[in-house]
């Protein structure tokens, strides 16, 4: 190509737009690439300089320490990578326990604010203004204070000699089941419920009694309960809510169900007094008159800043660590401490809250825009 | 939530000077300490005995005392240091950083520590012991008899990792409460939440001496794990390593030659060993290796004290603690405190 053909694009490209706006789009793209490159590289060379190790091969090194309560079996010998892992589940565990509690009882609140009744509007209101004006913190710690005021366990209390609650925390029955057992059994329920929208009305009745025949065959001699009894220093078998996990999980749920409460409040407020008096005017019982008319229309309103909610829910759940629950700041906190890597371990904090958070918010995204076009439509 | 923004504006410092800060080399940090005229110690603040505030608002303890005697040597002058809160988690990121000089800040001596973190240690200064309290009541006489027990902990980093280690060597089993503030966990264990409390062994007798009835909690007699307690400085810095070493070094020296505070001027006057005059600064030549004034170790004795009465004020006999000097003892008395020649 001669030079003048040369000239010629390039004028061409400059008086482009979209040209022009892909080239500002790439300089920016090899900045950013290049100021990430010597961030990475300075570290590495001034880490090295330092004698510090950096990299992440220390998460392959046994952890050593013991979790409190985890859903999935940790051990000492396991390594930093699943003692993460353990606490993140945990993490996601309260995290999601605690977005549906809020959730529900935030709806309560919100619209025992908008009730007739003004002993309810105003215990309601009372609700909103305690908990959303006090630090998050500060009511955790009061909640697991309050909980180390309960009877010791040699006093528990006990209801019906199976549940029990002491400083050391809940203890209930629980239903012991072998994992085929209940996949059968779940089978079986998928098969008739499959079966039951299929078969003719004459059919229905019959074919659900015989899978949940099968469904109870599959279970029969399989299931046993648990109970909890006094053993040693604690209770042991049963289903165990600690004191740790009821701080963190009472405080999150209490702390943003003020939140949601008046989010609620608001997203029915926004619904225009026209749309009731018309649902009213067609004579829509009020059940009929929320379901349809309402809630729908609220619930565009509500739905965005209940992601923001959630998201601070999550992130807010590292305060279990001041609480005692292990939860992912925890872990890393104590990795932290024994291996000395810190770069390591916020980096994988910063990653590590971000994949819930914006998963939460992508999902809640999506979920958003389906009521925009369905109410659209 | 504070604990947590000086975690994080540690780690941001940490970055910060990972990214254009200058590595530690000989000399650098003394001279920064001279320019900023105080040097800046690292403490585990609230830790009776070690370092906590008075009702005055001075921070009093063995801790707090050896980071004067390392001013006193710098300055001349025990009070030019300011004194910074660490936590677990975000000391070794102060130290590296160079938020703070140096730590005196309870750390055990670990392998890691020593090595892979870019820090190194000065001498072990104190020896103490992770053991574990219970309370009266529970009848408990050996931690071999708490098989399933609960145990409350705050997080140092290895005290988990001890406690871990004993109870999987003795075919054991434990339930760890583990609570990032030291108050919590205190609180929690008196509240009857665990069935011990497991930790450095002074740290358990000075909290047991701040309950309203000591007398309803026993520390067990088994010491599950050394607990060698040493100070930290970056590495590459031999000469800041010395100053350190041998601020240690020369308290304990004060009290194997018999030199108090209070008759620290008549030594310097009237002593025949060639060694206290060593010490005292008759032979400045020595001094100068060190890049220290002549009169040094006289210093730290004359504003600080020995080592044997830095221990008796913050943790011993006139302490609220009333500690033994058990291990800490000079080697002469059966101990383990020993330092090497003045020459």
């Amino acid at each position: 190509m001669s030079g003048g053909a040369w000239r010629t694009l390039l004028r061409r490209w400059c008086y482009d737009r979209r040209a022009r706006a892909l080239f500002l789009q790439l300089a920016a793209a090899a900045g950013i690439v290049a100021v990430a490159a010597w961030i990475v590289d300075t570290t590495a060379t001034h880490l090295a300089e330092r004698n510090m190790s950096a990299g992440f091969g220390f998460l392959r090194q046994p952890a050593g320490f013991v979790i409190g309560e985890t859903l999935i079996h940790f051990d000492a010998h396991d390594s930093y990578l699943r003692a993460v892992v353990v606490c993140g589940l945990n993490t996601v565990f309260v995290s999601l326990l605690a977005c549906v509690a809020a959730t529900l009882l935030g709806a309560v609140i919100g619209l025992g604010r908008l009730s007739a009744n003004p002993v309810v509007a105003r215990l309601a209101s009372l609700y909103v203004l305690a908990f959303r004006n006090t630090p998050l913190l500060l009511q955790m710690i009061l909640w697991y204070a309050l909980l180390q005021a309960l009877p010791p366990v040699r006093e528990a209390f006990s209801v019906a000699g199976s549940i029990f609650l002491s400083q050391r925390g809940l203890r209930l029955p629980a239903l012991e089941v072998e994992p085929a057992a209940l996949l059968a059994a779940a089978g079986a329920i998928v098969v008739a419920i499959v079966l039951v929208s299929r078969v003719g009305r004459r059919w229905r009745l019959p074919v659900l009694i015989a899978s949940l025949l099968a469904a109870a065959a599959a279970l029969s001699g399989r299931v046993g309960v648990d109970i909890p009894e006094r053993r040693g220093f604690n209770f042991a078998g049963g289903l165990e809510m600690t004191p740790e996990f009821t701080a963190l999980f009472a405080g999150l749920t209490l702390y943003y169900a003020a939140y949601i409460a008046e989010i609620v409040r608001g997203g029915i407020l926004a619904v225009p007094p026209g749309q009731w008096n018309a649902a009213r005017a067609l004579g829509l019982s009020d059940r009929h008159l929320m379901q349809y008319v309402v809630v729908p229309q609220a619930m565009r309103v509500i739905t965005p800043p209940l992601t923001m909610e959630y998201v601070g829910l999550i992130k807010a759940s590292s305060l279990g660590i001041l609480v005692g629950y292990p939860e992912l700041f925890w872990s890393v906190s104590v990795m932290i401490g024994q291996t000395g890597h810190a770069i390591e371990g916020i980096a994988i904090l910063m990653l590590a809250y971000l994949v819930p958070s914006l998963s939460a918010a992508a999902a809640m995204n999506a979920f958003n825009r389906r009521l925009l076009r369905t109410s659209a439509a | 939530m504070r604990l947590r923004m000086a975690f994080l504006c540690s780690a941001v410092a940490l970055l910060t000077t990972a990214l254009l800060g200058e590595p530690a080399s000989a000399g650098k940090t003394l001279d920064a300490v001279r320019a900023r005229g105080t040097v800046k110690c690292g403490v585990n603040i609230g830790a009776v005995g070690f370092a906590a505030a008075d009702s005055t608002g001075a921070v009093k303890g063995f801790d707090a005392d050896f980071c004067r005697a390392v001013a006193a040597a710098v300055f001349g002058d025990a009070s030019k240091v300011t004194f910074l809160a660490i936590t677990a988690a975000s000391r070794f990121p102060m130290l590296q950083s160079g938020e703070v000089d140096l730590l005196f800040s309870q750390n055990s001596l670990t392998f890691t520590r020593d090595t892979a973190l870019g820090l190194i240690a000065g001498p072990i200064y104190f020896y103490d012991g992770q053991g574990a309290m219970v309370s009266a009541k529970s009848g408990i006489k050996s931690i071999k008899e708490m098989d399933g027990a609960s145990f409350c902990l705050a997080p140092g980093g290895s005290s988990e990792l001890n406690l871990n280690d004993w109870f999987r060597a003795h075919k054991m089993t434990f339930k760890p409460i583990v609570i990032d503030n030291a108050e919590a966990a205190r609180r929690a264990f008196f509240a009857g939440r665990c069935d011990s409390y497991s930790g450095d062994q002074t740290d358990l007798a000075s909290k047991r001496a701040l309950t309203p009835n000591p007398q309803d909690y026993i520390i067990l007699p088994e010491i599950i794990a050394k607990s060698p307690i040493a100070p930290l400085v970056r590495q590459g810095d031999e000469q800041w390593l010395a100053i350190i070493k041998w601020a240690v070094y020369a308290v304990i020296l004060a009290e194997e030659h018999g030199i108090s505070q209070a008759t620290v001027d008549a030594s310097l006057a009237q002593s025949p060993s060639p060694e206290v005059q060593r010490l005292l600064g008759k032979q400045p030549e020595l001094s100068k290796a060190i890049g220290l004034r002549a009169d040094w170790a006289y210093l730290i004795i004359k504003q600080v004290g020995n080592y044997g009465e830095i221990f008796e004020r913050n943790l011993g006999k006139d302490s609220v603690l009333k500690l033994p000097r058990a291990l800490n003892r000079l080697w002469t008395d059966g101990g383990l405190i020993y330092a090497p020649l003045m020459i």
